[in-house]
């Protein structure tokens, strides 16, 4: 994930930098800009407001899906087919440990 | 300091003795290969601990050691978010909503989904976009791994370390399929685990711990502040604000990823069950976690170390390969590189045989049926599979120096690619969760997204980062979902027969159609 990232971040930059050279990228953009700017303006200054938020809403992101997969999805679908008897093997339980290392880092460091 | 880091006995004994072990292991399970199904999939055999250690393994590069590090080294801890949020939600999507899918629907790769759903043109498209990108990445891989890393730290030769790990990887792909490499994959985990605690722990204990790492980061500087904040704020230049993190890489990219990776995919189709396949989906986005402690963590280190023993500051990308250098004593140094020969190797094996299944299934499949007037029997499927897996490896050897050092190739490739991502999963989405999405709704929602993200990313104001590749994923992937449902909306809706088995409500629920499916995977 971290290189696809790493090349699309890479690949981005330099489509700017080539085509910024050509001077269509550039005329394009500025079009954008004029295009959109009145849309994407006021959404800009409205997440703004959220960035208090911004920690609480990552959990959330987290919790939905846990929410979905044991209170949504039902519990025959979720474990179809499982091979073993135990209650241990409930993915809705795997579900939440498989999280809730993740979730403790946007809990611990904001 | 010296240019490159120096190699005791017992560091080039493990080595070895490592990569002969591999090699070994790997060429074991040919004996498990009788047919095209034991080759691509595995024959249905793996559990779900092999599955989720396999997909981690496969996601985590050599360079992502080095790359990501570097990364913390520069803007901080918030580069930790692409195995953080940018992982585990996108996990519990793909293992409940497209996993069962897959399994059902009796689906082998997104293009073939994409051909059955819209049409056959779409299906070609589509996968050729996907194999060139993964023969690419495959050329690049090795000859990154061996120009920046094997070259730049230890000044191994750069072609004869490309086709070392060439020849090792691509016998034992060649032989035992995806059974031999997920296997594989599972212990070249645990040797990356063991070399990345090995450095968080030696640079955790050199800088006196985590608050002392705090403590001391934070009090070089303003331009430090940040290193700590996982969410940063909107309008922050980084190319990392809470705003893209959240929306355009944990809705929108990691899913895309997650769902369309061919080798993610590929490994849960190889599940002995459904609940293996889902099981291994959670145990891999749990096993993700840890990642970043290994690979971001000492890269924070560094900013403590590195100063320390050398009196200045190095550029990111140096940081990672510095510390190994400086902190780690013979034996462990051995153990190191064998981890990130692990990450090399394990990402070209699943990348060399994803590779060859979407160009088996999805490009010569649909030639030979176009030409013979039928598919390929399970022994014709084994033998292009092989084919191709050595056609691949040899291509990927030959062009590896020339892709590497051409940047304008991989860069047009990528940027082609990262237009795709938002547009692609709103269409994929929509096919398998709205019965009523057309052909025409896909055609438009894929066409004129793929234009707004073009006219997105050439903006320089719309957002506050520099870098806004994860609000242009987010916007992309919205205005798609809204093109192609008001298209879809305005023209005829499909026959009922052509979606049979193609929408989730129906395949997860509808009886009949479980039966029909059934029937047609046991074909």
């Amino acid at each position: 994930m971290n290189s696809l990232m790493h090349f699309v971040m890479c690949s981005l930059a330099a489509a700017e930098e080539g085509a910024a050279a050509t001077g269509f990228y550039a005329r394009m953009g500025a079009f954008t800009d004029k295009l959109f700017l009145p849309l994407f303006g006021p959404i800009n200054t409205m997440l703004a407001h959220f960035d208090s938020w911004a920690q609480w809403i990552a959990v959330c992101y987290f919790i939905g899906a846990w929410v979905w997969v044991a209170f949504i999805l039902q519990k025959e679908y979720v474990n179809l087919s499982c091979p073993y008897k135990t209650g241990l093997a409930d993915l809705r339980i795997w579900t939440l440990v498989a999280m809730t290392p993740t979730m403790f880092v946007y809990i611990y460091f904001n | 300091m010296q240019e490159h880091v120096s190699l005791m006995g017992i560091d080039v004994f493990i080595i070895c003795t490592y990569l002969l072990g591999v090699f070994i292991l790997g060429s074991f399970f040919a004996k498990y290969v009788k047919n095209a199904g034991d080759f691509f999939i595995a024959g249905k055999a793996l559990p779900f601990w092999a599955i989720g250690m396999s997909i981690v393994v496969s996601d985590i590069g050599a360079m992502d050691f080095v790359a990501v590090g570097g990364s913390a080294y520069t803007h901080g801890i918030a580069v930790a978010n692409f195995d953080w949020i940018g992982s585990m939600p996108a996990m519990v999507f793909a293992a409940f909503l497209f996993v069962p899918y897959f399994w059902r629907s009796g689906v082998f790769t997104i293009p073939e989904f994409l051909g059955r759903r819209y049409n056959t043109a779409v299906q070609v498209i589509h996968g050729s976009i996907w194999a060139v990108f993964m023969f690419t990445m495959l050329s690049l891989m090795l000859y990154v791994a061996a120009d920046q890393i094997m070259h730049t730290i230890l000044g191994w030769n750069v072609t004869a370390t490309i086709i070392l790990m060439a020849v090792i990887t691509g016998v034992y792909t060649f032989a035992g399929g995806l059974s031999a490499i997920v296997m594989v994959d599972a212990v070249q985990l645990i040797v990356m685990f063991v070399g990345g605690i090995a450095l968080l722990w030696l640079s955790m204990w050199e800088v006196g711990g985590w608050s002392a790492l705090q403590e001391q980061v934070l009090a070089m500087g303003s331009e430090y502040q940040d290193h700590f904040t996982i969410l940063l704020p909107h309008n922050t230049t980084s190319p990392y604000p809470w705003t893209g993190i959240v929306f355009g890489l944990g809705i929108v990219l990691s899913i895309a990823y997650m769902s369309g990776n061919q080798a993610v995919v590929q490994r849960t189709l190889g599940a002995r069950s459904e609940w293996d396949a889902k099981a291994g989906m959670l145990f891999g986005g749990f096993l993700k976690a840890f990642i970043p402690l290994m690979v971001a963590l000492p890269g924070l280190a560094a900013l403590i170390i590195i100063p320390r023993v050398t009196g200045t500051m190095v550029e990111g990308d140096r940081a990672v390969p510095m510390m190994i250098g400086l902190m780690l004593p013979p034996g462990l140094k051995g153990l190191m590189f064998v981890a990130l020969f692990a990450a090399l190797m394990s990402s070209v094996d699943s990348t060399l045989n994803s590779t060859t299944t979407i160009w088996v299934t999805d490009i010569w499949g649909r030639g030979w049926k176009w030409i013979k007037g039928r598919d390929m029997d399970e022994r014709e499927a084994l033998i292009v599979g092989r084919i191709f897996t050595i056609v691949l490896i040899v291509a990927a050897v030959a062009m590896a120096k020339y892709i590497g050092q051409q940047e304008s190739i991989y860069v047009l490739i990528q940027t082609a690619l990262s237009l795709f991502q938002g547009p692609t999963l709103a269409i994929l989405v929509l096919g398998i969760l709205w019965q009523r999405t057309t052909r025409w709704g896909g055609l438009a929602g894929l066409v004129i997204g793929v234009a707004f993200c073009f006219m997105l990313n050439s903006s320089t104001k719309l957002f506050p980062s520099d870098d806004p590749f994860l609000f242009v994923a987010w916007w992309s992937f919205v205005f798609s979902l809204i093109v192609t449902v008001v298209v879809s909306l305005l023209t005829p809706p499909e026959p009922d027969e052509k979606i049979r088995g193609l929408v989730w409500a129906q395949v997860v629920q509808d009886a009949v159609v479980q039966e029909t499916l059934s029937e047609r995977v046991s074909e």
